[in-house]
């Protein structure tokens, strides 16, 4: 992924100089299509078509996929997972807590009513409402008020300095919605179809069904390549892979990762992958025995297969997690390649190896070992499969381990409502590329109770104060610093089990490429992105 | 999904002697229990949801750490938080109103997302019933006439295979013969207007029918060799009979009262069935809803589609007793001959 330097710099730039942003952004605008690279109609499938198309109350990656293309934020992000400009032709940071958003002219919703300032601002304003019970609230929670300081200008301010927010723009929390249509209860049915600033408008909607887009001669942006695009749910992997081969769908996402070898083997089929900047875990109590002691998780963080289960169960695409988050997701404060350096001086590196897995469980309050039931959701591709490898491991130190499936409600309810913890299994996907999100998520001790996602309840002041540091504080170097601190306790106290970062991977028929593909391509106008014919 | 009882309509019909009239009585009298029935039911469905694991608000809120303010707001609008008996008061006395509820992920009418998924899972239920029927009493006749012979074993065998390999499966195998390699069908999605839409269902109702067409084919199978056996068969054979004639007018009417007694159990079947083979081949359907809808608990949604097919399973039972006393008129006076 070609990430680094451009991102980091916009990232710099976007904190301070709002000028330089509104170059980058221009110059970053995805190149237009020529007018005889016209496509006249594709068919995609996804897993599922969600029964709302309104994002706050039907946040899911799939819906993503379909209202990126019709719903646009003041913010985008650009190929290297980088922010750029969309709606909003500039920003500035006023100050640590001020930031202001100035929308560009002449963009109209689907029904040719024109954007204005109010608009954004009801947006804001609806997720922060807890009446209207939006799913993505918790990305408004740093924000003090919204307010549309000219017509075509929006101020926030937040209640304390906080770097994540800047994405929120960007991602589906701030897809823009007309303002009228937020008042509309219906919204998102089939009855009131959601409108937007976006390339396309929604033409037909059949909940769980499929989804038709039209593209838009007025949009303000470049024209787009496809003039129909039709989404259609084909929930089974495999009729999924027949749809493929037969030729009735075009393309697809979100492919499991164990099935790739199969769809690779299809003629005219390409298959793309890249990171998807997602990680599997296992959160281990701190609060309780037996995972109180820090030899009973070292034993376990030992018994993780890492490289085998890569190989067995990512056909090799994915990486051995040696932390929580993957190298990408720190390109916006330090690149990959140091961010591997960084981990390979983490000590103990905790690799695979039962000798050393069994002398910790030797030295710890448990030297027989003790029974644990650790429940993974069936919904995943992975989770199963990766606890029945972890399992059979800690049987062999003596850990009576033993996995318990569940729907995907169950496992989730029973993770976030923080009832006996003991030993979970998690998958975590983000929603923008910044290396203090999972840590703040899964570290912090505000989050180690009912409701939050630290379900290992580890709580460390000192990873707190480092954590409100790289949350605060602008400059990267900075960020690196506190980052790196957080990474080096959380390690050495084995806060979490780190198991995997798995890839994305898509598929697409040869007639066309598709070159913007990213960890993202829920929350960008991915048609938009350099789709085309090949 | 549940099991239908074994019809017990000859019994009921045999109580009240007296032609059509009694006829009449006994349908009023089964809707009638249909009532409190259906008020078990939906009680029994309303208490396995509330004691099993997971929480609607945490799937509507997404796979993600939420808002405590917004999670309370969620579980009050949808009275997550009343004890039981309270909810279900709520919901049944919306129920008699006719209102179903919202549902907890679509936020649409209960009643309004029924409506646009009943018409897949109906000409789904009935394409598969009528090859059930109509292809599996020809198979158990033929198979019957020929008893012992390969073509005998073949058709057993066949209706073996079908009713070991799951829906999905042979949906899967069907999916990729005439899918894929021959593009006789689509392979996937409902279609549009009533002759696509055949042609699109027409794969996964035989997918359907495969799996539930053996009970179809060894019933009639055995009936039809049992009747072939009898006296009168041999009789009218003697007297010169065509074996048409035989086989239509005598042997057929009466091999198929044990055909129509399992028929409640094989169309409650199918539509059973139909849950899987709506996942496999992409269908809109009532099963694909009451799948999502439990994984998601989402109670309107889980109660509203268990009351409909409760309401289907009664019906059906109801009307399998009614064709038993056409097909076999001794029945309903049983009591006056003997």
């Amino acid at each position: 992924m070609a990430i680094g330097v451009t991102r980091r710099g916009i990232l710099v730039a976007g904190m301070t100089h709002a000028a330089f942003v509104s170059i980058v952004g221009t110059f970053t605008m995805a190149p237009s299509a020529k007018a005889d690279e016209q496509i006249e109609s594709i068919t995609w499938a996804l897993p599922s078509i969600p029964d709302t198309l309104f994002i706050p109350h039907a946040w899911m990656t799939y819906t993503g996929a379909i209202m990126s293309l019709v719903q646009e934020g003041p913010l985008a992000f650009g190929n290297d997972l980088g922010l750029e400009a969309a709606l909003a032709d500039r920003w500035e940071v006023v100050n640590p807590t001020t930031i202001k958003y100035h929308l560009r002219g002449g963009v109209k919703f689907g029904d040719g009513s024109p954007l204005t300032a109010d608009d954004v601002v009801a947006t804001f304003r609806y997720h922060m409402s807890p009446d209207s019970g939006s799913q993505l609230a918790s990305f408004y929670n740093s924000v003090a008020t919204v307010e549309a300081s000219a017509p075509d200008e929006v101020t926030v301010n937040l209640k304390a300095p906080n770097v994540q927010f800047a994405f929120t723009p960007a991602h589906m929390a701030g897809f823009v919605f007309k303002k009228e249509q937020l008042a509309d209860k219906r919204i998102g049915t089939p009855e009131v179809l959601p409108l937007g600033t976006g390339a396309y408008k929604l033409v037909e909607f059949v909940p769980a069904d499929h989804v038709l887009l039209e593209a838009r001669d007025d949009y303000w942006g470049p024209k787009p390549v496809v003039k129909r695009i039709t989404l259609k749910a084909i929930p089974d992997r495999t009729a999924r892979l027949l749809a493929m081969q037969q030729g009735a769908i075009d393309g697809t996402f979100d492919l499991a990762i164990s099935d790739v070898d199969q769809w690779e083997a299809l003629e005219k089929v390409d298959v793309v992958d890249e990171p998807s900047l997602g990680v599997y875990l296992l959160t281990l109590d701190h609060s309780a025995p037996p995972f109180d002691d820090i030899h009973v998780r070292r034993a376990v963080a030992y018994s993780v297969d890492r490289k085998g289960l890569v190989e067995a169960l990512l056909n090799g695409k994915g990486e051995a997690a040696t932390a929580l988050n993957p190298p990408e997701i720190w390109s916006g404060v330090l690149p990959s390649d140091e961010v591997r350096a960084f981990y390979a001086t983490l000590s103990p590196n905790y690799a695979f190896d039962l000798k050393m897995a069994k002398a910790e469980l030797a030295q710890s309050r448990y030297p027989d070992g003790f029974d644990v039931t650790i429940e993974a959701s069936t919904a995943d591709p992975y989770m199963v499969n990766i606890m029945q490898s972890v399992t059979e491991n800690l049987k062999q130190i003596g850990i009576r381990a033993r996995v318990q499936e569940t729907d995907n409600n169950t496992w989730f309810t029973n993770y976030i409502n923080h009832d006996k913890l003991g030993m979970r299994i998690m998958a975590y996907y983000p929603d923008f590329a910044d290396p203090a999100n999972y840590p703040s998520l899964f570290f912090s001790s505000a989050n180690a109770q009912k409701g939050g996602m630290n379900g290992s309840n580890f709580k460390n002041p000192e990873v707190d104060a480092q954590l409100t540091k790289a949350n605060e504080n602008p400059n990267p170097g900075a960020r690196a610093d506190a980052l790196k601190e957080v990474f080096k306790i959380a390690n050495n106290e084995v806060a979490v089990v780190p198991i995997l970062w798995p890839a994305s991977a898509m598929a697409i028929n040869k007639k066309y490429k598709l070159s913007g593909y990213t960890a993202f391509w829920y929350n960008i106008p991915w048609a938009m992105r350099g789709f085309g014919l090949r | 999904m549940l099991g239908a009882a074994p019809s017990t309509g000859s019994t009921a019909i045999t109580d009240r002697p007296g032609g059509g009239s009694s006829l009449v009585v006994f349908v009023m009298r089964r809707l009638a229990v249909t009532i409190p029935l259906l008020l078990m039911i939906s009680f029994g469905v309303f208490a396995l949801v509330h004691i099993a694991p997971g929480d609607p608000a945490s799937s509507l809120l997404g796979a993600r750490a939420s808002d405590p303010a917004t999670l309370a707001v969620v579980r009050a609008r949808y009275h997550l938080d009343d004890p039981f008996l309270v909810q279900y008061g709520k919901w049944l006395s919306q129920v008699i109103r006719g209102d179903l509820g919202v549902s907890i992920q679509g936020n649409r009418a209960v009643t309004s997302t029924i409506a646009d998924r009943l018409g897949v899972t109906i000409i789904l239920s009935l394409m598969s019933t009528t090859l059930v029927l109509g292809i599996g009493i020809l198979l158990g006749a033929v198979a019957a006439f020929r008893c012992g012979t390969r073509l005998d074993r073949a058709i057993v065998i066949f209706g073996v295979f079908g009713i070991s390999s799951p829906a999905f499966v042979t949906g899967i195998f069907l999916l990729y013969v005439f899918g894929v390699l021959l593009h006789w069908f689509p392979v996937f999605g409902p279609g549009e207007g009533i002759l696509d839409r055949a042609w699109h269902l027409t794969l996964p109702a035989f997918a359907l029918a495969t799996s539930v067409m053996a009970i179809v084919i060894k019933i009639t199978r055995a009936a039809m060799i049992e009747e072939l056996a009898r006296d009168y068969v041999t009789f009218a054979r003697a007297r010169g009979l065509s074996s048409r004639r035989i086989f239509f007018a005598y042997v057929l009417r009466n091999s198929l009262i044990p055909v129509v007694t399992a028929a409640g159990l094989i169309v409650v079947g199918i539509v059973a069935g139909a849950i899987y083979v709506e996942v496999t081949f992409s269908l809109p359907g009532l099963g694909a809803l009451t799948i999502d809808a439990i994984q998601k608990r989402d109670i309107p949604t889980i109660q509203g589609t268990t009351l409909l097919f409760s309401a289907f399973v009664v019906l059906v039972n109801l009307a399998v007793d009614v064709i038993y006393t056409l097909v076999d008129p001794r029945i309903r006076f049983g009591r006056v001959e003997s």
